[in-house]
């Protein structure tokens, strides 16, 4: 009975909130380019209240009745503007003006961080992450994203992500909504993302709202520029590792817009002529392509069409065609992605936004070798793949000044092929061979509703507090789970805020890595009965402070993360090269534990700028079969890890940027012992068995028990700017590991042998260092028009 | 010019100078008996005895007292050392389904025992030999043989290939043993195949109790010579010992290699079923076949 008549006075003050409102919404673009603004604060500056456009540029504010009602829209780069609005619901579409404080430094979102509720969340826009020194001459978002606290990058040069303690198949990566499974070129050294189709990118490694799932350690969210629906522009780039081209412009002005892109490795351009030329008939070489479009339709106020499209592959071929013996060859190694994804927005009144969306996804990995001759074919394929089919819609809702309501569901269905071999041969004399081995296609089905409750009760405190349902159905077995997301922002002091949140996450597929010393491949599989899905249990806390000037913003935050279900490769098994079950090749009770604390101070404004982040670490990892059943570091545990960023704008149209990093040295497993093990009796048959052929085996310390030397490098770039007639040119000079450290990359014990007078002398085994990058200058021309 | 000369010089030298020695402290290391032997019912039974030692020291030899075989737990040999280690049975020579232990005594780590058994033989025949059955990445020739063999059905075998090349150039003979592969699946099922190993090592899991036919691929440089030459295929019914050791003994070398371009893997811990020791004590039976090559009247 209390609880009844408290829940209706509680609902009665709310509809009183409710009644005295008026609704502010509209979308935000840039007027130059018609690009809807993701981000852009919206104030009522007579109660304060305010908003932030979502990713789609629409923005709803709910604000108290006043006789003037006025509005302030912000964005960094953008010229302030404010609005004064009849006491009554209004819908607007604003166009801010480019061109001021465009020196600021820009990676946080505009709010205040104390004034945003969210936790573990970073923004970075591409233009920064073209500011800042480049491997190659090639700007990364994964290499900058790097340089967070909270990331790290792995081994030297990759591209990959473990965010507080995950492992790279932990991260949600969705280009345009669509989650991508493969982000790596050149083994890892260049990611899939070209910047000049990119406009925004948001990492959150904590504190996860609800309306994101199905993955344990981060969501990277990647928005695809729209194109530019006022005028034609482009862009392109000469660089020493890729070159690019990139176009966008109307197809109808205001109403519809394109943007292609195209990015090339073009060093095989050149060796397969070469290489045909010196191997008499044999061409050989390697390249990736990224392929990114995007076109946008506005049918009308309240209907908008997005529809996206990536293509990226890495390949390396080599065909043999020799005429004067008839034989022909081909031996292809091909892996990437492909997707696609069809979005319309469409609103139903100022209060009720929604996003439709109909994506599919597929990366496959796939190696193939044909060879024919006179009286000879054979043909061995083996591929390893995923697809996936989505279709869900977000709702956002805005009932009441206070309160934001996200809501939505969807539904994806997992075809996997964890590994698939094909085998013909067709000898003259011999009996054909053509067999086929499959795994099981694993079909799969997850689906999920979520609800997200922003709130805003007062100017000191927020929460964002939801809870996501899914359910998983593989091999005629239902997954369920019940994930609570809770981020609380409580403002104590003027400038001050402190933040806690909660995040319970379930991952449906795993990902296992060869373990190998060969080729690396990935190999994406299902959560199965033998498999169960992974996860994991996150608490975060946060002290946000942004100084009185707006210069300085900085953030601590501990966290505690605990992962379980984990999976790897079992000891002996380096790769699925063949077919059966692979579940049972595999370990999978794995557990993780991650925890520490990491620091972010940021200096915004000025013509200095830059970050110094900050991490104390500690990571594990724990299967019962692997390392005696014991806990053990994991590969990629850093106990601290330092990265401080510089930029300075020497002229008006020159960029200097500077990054230093620091690391612990990454764990690793070391022989500490050897003894002589037996390969085999005799070189032949016809010795006698006493001469067996004994090597040096080695004895290995506990898992990852042994720490390399430290990682830290200094990078530099220059941006020289030059306004043409055309448009602008940019030359990028970047300077990779400027005082050439020779950071470890992998450790190798080496008996030294020497020969005096033709005697052989043995060293005793000695350590070594290998390192991968030393000093790398690099030069890059862009332009755009 | 010289100024030049010196600039380049040193680019160079920083461009280069990747490796270098690191000093680590490394803990006392706890020295055991190693025992090595591969037995089979067509030889005497050998063994190779010798002792762990800490990752600087190579001096592995090992003073032992006499090396004892039993046979289903009874004492029934003493083995004797020839030297270097190599203990060797006068006159034992081992017979298949029969359990052996072998016992290794040392004063110094006490004594380390291991035990297995030798498989029935699988017999095999080749049925098809390719000189040119395709070519590799950087435009090799390699070659091709294929075999067939019925895999009895019942509990779970093992098998290995290797194959062994006959020569005469120069009138001397001369036997090389062959690096195979094989894009098989029952071979790549295994798990370890990325590169080329001295032997094939595979399971029944996917053939259990069916007739297989199996090809595998090798390099073979010395037709092109004319020289007429012979290979000795070993196909090989081993223990379940033999088949975790030789696997995991592939992985093991593979991943100790230290290359940038193929990046590193996960150290591999040898398998071992010698208690209170290391090293291996494992049987096989083998059947063998001979391919006569002819000479070559090509290019």
């Amino acid at each position: 009975m209390d609880r009844r008549i408290i829940f209706s006075v509680v609902f009665c003050l709310m509809l009183g909130k409710v009644a005295a409102q008026v609704t502010i919404s509209g979308y935000v673009s840039d007027s130059a380019t018609g690009e809807r603004l993701q981000g852009v604060t919206v104030i009522d500056m007579n109660t304060r209240s305010g908003t932030i456009s979502n990713a789609f540029g629409f923005f709803s504010l709910v604000t108290k009745p006043a006789a003037n009602i006025i509005v302030r829209f912000s964005y960094v780069g953008y010229k302030t503007i404010k609005l004064t609005l009849p006491a009554r619901d209004t819908m607007l579409n604003i166009a801010l003006l480019p061109g001021v404080n465009l020196e600021e430094v820009q990676v946080s979102a505009e709010k205040p961080v104390e004034d945003r509720t969210e936790i573990s969340t970073i923004t970075i826009p591409v233009k920064e992450i073209k500011r800042l020194p480049a491997l190659g001459g090639e700007p990364d978002i994964m290499k900058a994203l790097q340089l967070l606290p909270g990331v790290q990058s792995g081994n030297e040069g990759s591209s990959g992500l473990y965010v507080r303690g995950g492992s790279p198949d932990q991260n949600l990566i969705l280009l345009d909504d669509v989650p991508l499974y493969y982000i790596n070129h050149l083994g890892g050294f260049v990611s899939t993302f070209n910047p000049d189709a990119i406009s925004k990118v948001t990492l959150t490694k904590g504190g996860f709202p609800a309306r994101y799932g199905s993955r344990l350690s981060s969501v990277l969210d990647i928005r695809m520029k729209d194109g530019n629906i006022k005028e034609l522009h482009g862009a392109g780039t000469f660089g020493m590792i890729a070159s690019k081209l990139a176009l966008e412009g109307p197809i109808k002005k205001d109403t519809a817009s394109y943007l292609i892109s195209y990015r090339r490795f073009l060093y095989d351009i050149f060796t397969r002529p070469i290489t045909k030329i010196v191997f008499e008939g044999a061409s050989m070489g390697y390249h990736f392509y990224d392929m990114n479009a995007k076109f946008n339709y506005k049918l009308n106020e309240n209907n908008r069409l997005f529809l996206s499209f990536y293509n990226g592959d890495d390949r390396a071929i080599v065909k043999i065609n020799h005429k004067d013996t008839n034989q022909r060859a081909k031996v292809a190694i091909r892996w990437g992605n492909l997707l696609g994804a069809l979005r319309w927005n469409h609103l139903f009144n100022p209060s009720l936004f929604s996003n439709t969306t109909f994506t599919y996804t597929r990366y496959r990995y796939q190696t193939a070798e044909y060879y024919k001759q006179t009286g000879t074919e054979s043909e061995y394929t083996f591929t390893s793949s995923i697809y996936d089919a989505t279709a869900k819609t977000d709702f956002e809702y805005y009932p009441a000044r206070f309160l934001t309501i996200r809501f939505g569901g969807g539904a994806t269905l997992h075809n996997f092929i964890p590994t698939s071999t094909t085998l013909k041969q067709d000898y003259t004399g011999a009996i054909p061979v053509d067999s086929s081995f499959n795994d099981d296609k694993n079909r799969a089905f997850e689906h999920n509703f979520y609800l997200e409750n922003e709130i805003n009760l007062n100017s000191r405190f927020r929460a964002n507090i939801g809870a996501r349902y899914s359910a998983y159905y593989v091999d005629d077995k239902w997954f369920h789970g019940i994930e609570p997301r809770l981020v609380v922002n409580y403002k104590f002091a003027r400038n001050y805020s402190l933040k806690a949140a909660y995040s319970k996450m379930q991952q449906y597929v795993h990902l296992l890595t060869s373990s190998g010393a060969g080729m690396p491949a990935d190999y994406w599989v299902p959560a199965t009965a033998v498999l169960p899905p992974e996860k994991s249990v996150q608490y975060a806390f946060g002290l946000a402070h942004t100084s009185r000037n707006g210069m300085f913003e900085i953030t601590i935050e501990p966290f505690h993360k605990t992962m379980s279900n984990l999976i790897a490769f079992e000891e002996g098994i380096a790769y699925l090269g063949g077919s059966g079950n692979w579940q049972y090749k595999v370990d999978g009770d794995g557990k993780g534990k991650s925890y520490g604390i990491e620091f972010f101070l940021q200096k915004k404004l000025g013509k200095s700028t830059g970050w110094i982040g900050y991490t104390l670490a500690k990571t594990t990892r724990q299967f019962d079969n692997q390392n005696d059943g014991k806990t053990y570091p994991y590969k990629y545990d850093r106990r601290h890890d330092i990265s401080i960023v510089f930029k300075q704008k020497l002229k008006e149209n020159i960029d200097f940027s500077a990054t230093w990093v620091y690391g612990t040295g990454n764990a690793m497993t070391l022989a500490t012992g050897h003894h002589l093990v037996i390969d085999d009796n005799s070189s032949s048959h016809y010795l006698p068995k006493t001469d067996f052929e004994l090597y040096e085996g080695h004895i290995y310390s506990e898992e990852n028990s042994y720490r390399m030397r430290a990682y830290h490098r200094l990078d530099l770039g220059f941006n020289f700017y030059k306004e043409k007639k055309w448009g602008e040119r940019v030359w990028n000079i970047s300077i990779y590991n400027l005082y050439n450290r020779q950071n470890p990359y992998l450790y190798y014990w080496h008996t030294k042998v020497t020969y005096k007078n033709g005697v052989r002398t043995e060293g005793t085994p000695k350590l070594y260092q290998q390192s991968l990058f030393p000093i790398i200058p690099s030069v890059s021309y862009s332009f755009k028009f | 010019m010289m100024k030049s000369f010196y600039y380049l010089s040193f680019i160079l030298f920083l461009l280069t100078s990747c490796t270098k020695e690191v000093v680590i402290d490394l803990p006392d290391h706890e020295e055991k008996p190693v025992i090595n032997s591969l037995f089979s019912p067509d030889t005497l039974l050998c063994v190779h005895v010798s002792r762990s030692r800490v990752i600087t020291d190579t001096f592995f030899l090992l003073q032992t007292a006499p090396v004892v075989v039993l046979k289903y737990a009874e004492k029934t040999d003493t083995l004797q050392s020839t030297g270097n280690g190599y203990y060797v049975s006068r006159n034992h020579v081992p017979q298949v389904q029969t359990m052996y232990t072998l016992e290794v005594f040392s004063m110094e780590h006490g004594k380390a025992t291991a035990s297995d058994k030798i498989p029935e033989e699988a017999p095999f025949e080749v049925i098809n030999y390719m000189q040119e059955a395709g070519i590799d990445v950087e435009g090799c020739n390699f070659s091709s043989i294929t075999i067939r063999f019925n895999e009895p059905p019942g509990e779970k075998n093992y098998y290995e290939i290797k194959v062994v090349h006959e020569s005469n150039p120069g009138g001397k003979l001369r036997y090389d043993k062959l690096w195979l592969w094989s894009n098989d699946v029952v071979v790549r099922n295994e798990g370890y195949v990325n590169e080329i190993y001295s032997s094939l090592i595979f399971s029944d899991e996917l053939i259990n109790g069916k007739s297989h036919t199996l090809a595998f691929n090798f390099y073979h440089f010395v037709y092109k010579k004319k020289i007429a030459s012979r290979f000795f295929i070993h196909f090989r019914s081993v223990s379940e010992n033999y088949f975790f050791y030789k696997k995991k003994l592939m992985l093991h070398f593979e991943n100790q290699i230290s290359d940038i371009g193929y990046g590193t893997g996960n150290p591999v811990n040898l398998y071992s079923n010698v208690e209170n020791g290391y090293g291996i004590f494992a049987g096989y039976s083998e059947d063998r076949d001979t391919v006569t090559v002819n000479e070559w009247t090509g290019e």
